[in-house]
Formats: C-alpha cells, sequence, structure tokens
C-alpha cells in the first residue's frame, strides 16, 4: 500500500468552476487590452522571423509599428489562407518561407489530412507543444473531469495534429494517459475493460462505433468506467445535441464535451460547462468573425466566418487566418466564461467540408479525383449518409459508354482505391448505367446530403449545394 | 497574496531561474530548467501579464 502523500491540488483550487477563472472570467476590457499588446507583439515576431510575412507586409509597406489597436490588426494585417501556405511549402519543403523559428527548435511535426489535395505541413516548437494543450484543460474541467480521471485515447496516432493536442493536454492536467492507438475497434473495448478508464478521447462518430460494435460483442458500455467523453475533429456533441445524447446514453456517460480546433491554429475552443456552444481561449488565439461575401466584421449574434490569429505557434505563425467555419458569436455566456462564444460550434463551412470518420473531405477534392480518372464520365453524384452512427460517402458516377458494362464493377473498385490514396479516406463508389442521373441546365446538383437532420451541423440542414 | 504579489513573485522566480541556467554547462540542467522558463512565462502569461510572445525574447 502507497504511503506517498497525495495533494494534486489545494482545496480551494478543487472548487473552482473554472481551469483558470483569472482569464475565464477575466473582463472584456482586459481581455482586449492584452491582444493589443500581444497582436503587436506578434507582428513585430511575424516580420522579424518569417521570410512571407515580411515580404507580405513589404509588399502592401505595413510596418509592425504600424498595428497599435485591435483595428488596425484587422484592418491592416492581410487575410490568409491555407491555401497561400500550401503553394508555398510545396516551392521550398516542407515548411518554406513560412517557417519562423530556426529547424533545430521544431521539436514535433504534424500535417493536415490533406483532402483539399496537399497537406499542409505544420511545425510546433517544445513550448507550441506545452500551450497547444491548455485549453483542453478548460474543456475538461468545464464537463466536470478532473486530474484524478484517467483518460483512454481511441486514437491511432500518427501525424494528424488532433489527439496529439489532447494528450499535450492530458500531460499537463495531471491525468492518467493510456493510449489505445494500433487496436482495432473490439480490442479498445476489450482494453476499455481491462485498464478501466473514465474518459473516452475520441471522435464522436467513433465513439458511436465503438458502442455499436460493443453491442455486436454483447457488451454494455453502460457497464464500463468511462464517465465522460470528450471530442474532437468532426462536429461533436456541443454542435449536434441529438450526437450527445446518443453517446451519452450507449456509454452511461454523466457528460460528453467538446474541443475545437484547427491544427495549423491550435486546440483553441473548449466546449462550456452548459454544452450549448464553444469559447475561444483568448489567451491562446484573437479570433473575430467576418461576412464571407464582403470581409465586413458582422454584429455579435449573426452567423459569419471566423477569422483567427494564433499565439501559440511560434513555428509558424498564422494572421488573420481563414477558418472557412461558419459560427455565431456571442460576447456573455451563462456559464460565466467571458471569452468569446461561438454558440452551437461551428454551424457550417463556407466551402461545404464534410467530416467522414474524423478526416475532412470536400466536394471538390472528390471531384478532382473523378476528373483524373480514366473511363469516368463528368456525370456523377455524392451521396452523404448515416449509416452505423457515422457519416458515409458514396460516390455514384456513369462510367463512360466505351466501357462495357462488366469492366463497371472493376472501374468503381480502381476509383475506391485512387480516392483512398489521395484523400486518405474510405468512399464507396457504385456505377450506375450511362444517362440514367439527372442532367441539369444550369449548375448540377453534386452533392445529397441524406443524413437525419439532427447529425448535421447547423447550417447544412439546410439545402446542400 | 494579491494577484500582483503573486506575479511578482513569479517574475523572480523567472529571474532565478535564468540565472540558474546561464552557463550552466550541464545539458539535463539546462534543459530542465529551459522547461521551467517556459512554465513561468507560460503562467504569466496566463495571469494577464503583458509578457513578451517567447520568454526568449523578454
Amino acid at each position: 500500500m502507497s504511503k506517498m502523500p497525495v495533494q494534486r491540488l489545494s482545496a480551494r483550487a478543487a472548487e473552482s468552476r473554472f481551469w483558470n477563472e483569472v482569464t475565464e472570467t477575466m473582463p472584456r476590457e482586459k481581455i482586449d487590452a492584452l491582444h493589443v499588446h500581444r497582436l503587436s507583439r506578434l507582428v513585430h515576431y511575424a516580420y522579424d522571423n518569417s521570410r512571407f510575412y515580411r515580404q507580405r507586409f513589404d509588399e502592401i509597406g505595413l510596418k509592425p509599428g504600424d498595428i497599435r489597436s485591435i483595428e488596425d490588426f484587422k484592418s491592416k494585417v492581410p487575410i490568409t489562407d491555407k491555401q497561400d501556405f500550401i503553394h508555398l511549402q510545396a516551392e521550398d519543403p516542407p515548411y518554406g518561407v513560412t517557417r519562423a523559428a530556426p529547424l533545430d527548435m521544431i521539436a514535433q511535426h504534424a500535417e493536415t489530412s490533406g483532402t483539399t489535395g496537399v497537406p499542409l505541413a505544420i511545425p510546433y516548437t517544445m513550448y507550441d507543444t506545452m500551450r497547444y494543450g491548455e485549453s483542453w484543460c478548460s474543456a475538461f474541467w468545464a464537463t466536470g473531469i478532473r486530474p484524478s480521471d484517467s483518460f483512454y485515447f481511441a486514437f491511432g496516432w500518427g501525424n494528424f495534429a488532433g489527439f496529439w493536442s489532447a494528450y499535450w493536454g492530458v500531460r499537463r492536467f495531471g491525468g492518467r494517459m493510456i493510449s489505445g492507438g494500433g487496436l482495432n475497434t473490439e480490442g479498445h473495448i476489450k482494453a476499455i475493460q481491462r485498464l478501466k478508464p473514465t474518459v473516452l478521447i475520441s471522435t464522436p462518430t467513433f465513439a458511436l462505433r465503438l458502442a455499436a460494435v460493443a453491442e455486436e460483442m454483447g457488451v454494455d458500455l453502460r457497464d464500463t468506467s468511462i464517465r465522460y467523453t470528450m471530442h474532437a475533429g468532426e462536429p461533436g456533441p456541443t454542435a449536434l445535441p441529438a450526437m450527445k445524447e446518443a453517446i451519452c446514453d450507449a456509454w452511461g456517460a454523466e457528460n460528453a464535451g467538446e474541443l475545437l480546433g484547427i491544427a495549423e491554429i491550435d486546440a483553441f475552443a473548449p466546449s462550456n460547462s452548459i454544452g450549448d456552444g464553444v469559447h475561444v481561449d483568448e489567451m491562446c488565439v484573437f479570433s473575430w468573425v467576418v461576412d464571407p461575401d464582403t470581409g465586413k466584421e458582422i454584429a455579435e449574434g449573426e452567423v459569419g466566418e471566423h477569422i483567427v490569429t494564433s499565439y501559440t505557434n511560434s513555428a509558424q505563425p498564422l494572421l488573420n487566418y481563414r477558418t472557412h467555419d461558419l459560427v455565431r458569436p456571442r460576447l456573455s455566456c451563462p456559464s460565466g466564461r467571458t471569452w468569446l462564444k461561438f454558440e452551437g460550434a461551428v454551424l457550417g463551412r463556407t466551402d461545404f467540408m464534410i467530416t467522414l470518420r474524423g478526416t475532412n473531405v470536400y466536394p471538390t477534392a472528390v471531384e478532382n479525383v473523378l476528373g483524373q480518372t480514366a473511363g469516368i464520365s463528368s456525370n456523377y453524384e455524392l451521396h452523404l449518409e448515416r449509416k452505423d452512427g457515422a457519416d458515409e460517402m458514396t460516390v455514384k458516377f456513369e462510367p463512360e459508354k466505351s466501357v462495357p458494362e462488366n469492366e463497371w464493377e472493376g472501374l468503381a473498385r480502381m476509383l475506391e482505391q485512387k480516392i483512398r490514396e489521395s484523400l486518405m479516406v474510405r468512399i464507396a463508389a457504385a456505377p450506375v448505367a450511362p444517362e440514367s442521373l439527372p442532367r441539369y441546365d444550369l449548375k448540377s446538383k453534386r452533392v445529397f446530403d441524406n443524413r437525419p437532420r439532427d447529425f448535421r451541423r447547423a447550417l447544412d440542414r439546410k439545402e446542400t449545394p | 497574496m494579491t494577484e500582483q504579489q503573486r506575479s511578482e513573485r513569479i517574475r523572480q522566480a523567472l529571474d532565478l531561474v535564468r540565472e540558474a541556467k546561464s552557463e550552466c554547462g550541464v545539458p539535463m540542467i539546462e534543459s530542465a530548467l529551459g522547461e521551467a522558463e517556459r512554465n513561468l512565462h507560460w503562467v504569466l502569461w496566463n495571469l494577464g501579464e503583458p509578457v513578451e510572445l517567447l520568454p526568449e525574447l523578454e
């Protein structure tokens, strides 16, 4: 029997409503004053250390000293987009002119999933990795999780940043970390039964996939040790209340939380104690929201595109970065957090991105693969369904008339393989007879979202493009 | 202890860590003190102190 004295936190800290009450409830004026100071320092840092920003600023005659207010930052610092960085990295891999820290200070490498075509390489310094974990701690605490909890990662480790940041968060939080990497679905369930973790970390759809497989195995997950589930990587319990109910019911969990993050920016927006939205961790990022058509800032309560700047990626600074996420900002919340809130998390995408099993998929990227595959005509449809608790996409395509019918299935398998190799996601392909798909005089309807309304992000519940 | 006093103590600790780390010459000690320096900088940042972006820039 261990006689080691255990005191993780003082009694006062243990009773705190927040992981860091100092900043999570900081008055708006003080938060904004900090943003002015930090944005100013960040612009200097980017100009001094990143060839990309020096060139961009010089092109428009912007001097770092010109940024003296939040308004200056919004109006004078150019908006950037992932494609800018991918393009430049491709010219001089792996990081090109976007890197701002010396290569020997890069402590970890990650990549985006590459579903838009080419992955974005993401360097992190040691300090970056430490800071990336902090917002997870705020999410854990708000969900009811404490450092005495133990965390099971149902996640295959790779170069995807997603749950690496959760790992950094658990290290910071002080919980017991259990990796399930490499196990299959049944193996995860058996490991949870054997190791008795109290928190499941996974994509939300994988939490439901585990539930479906457990049922086949005759295992009732409500009898396991899991009391909380935490999610990232795709629309989760905050964005989709039906998803939260399904997960909590399947696992017998007291609560399910999530964290909105963007690999190249930060894991930056923890869910709150109420579960009705995520809050931007304004110690880690600066966020504002614009009308995607005009670029003008929108008012509180309206829906617009989130533009974000990271304080925590010093290896590759990203300033005024387009997220393509549509959000509804709020400046107050009954949870008591004063950080900018996105009611209902991400409501949709400006580019109608779909997330399949944690991988972001853009219909245009699938269409690109179709266009590059010999024997497939330009007539096709992308169908999105929900099966066994997960989103699935099927490509219905018309083979070229010159392809004999007995070769259609072979063509479909080849297409599936090309999609898997190019986009790193499994999408089914189904041939249909030439001339059988509907034709359109104007813009073709390519995407059919057949998922139940409750399993779509709010804005995707409308007619799809 | 007030928040202001706490921040001041942490700044003093940061100075002490930097002093101990300076030309220490022991890889293990320098590395661990570097981590301490980053942690103390992060604490000041999260107390809302207007510190530099990185501890190296202080």
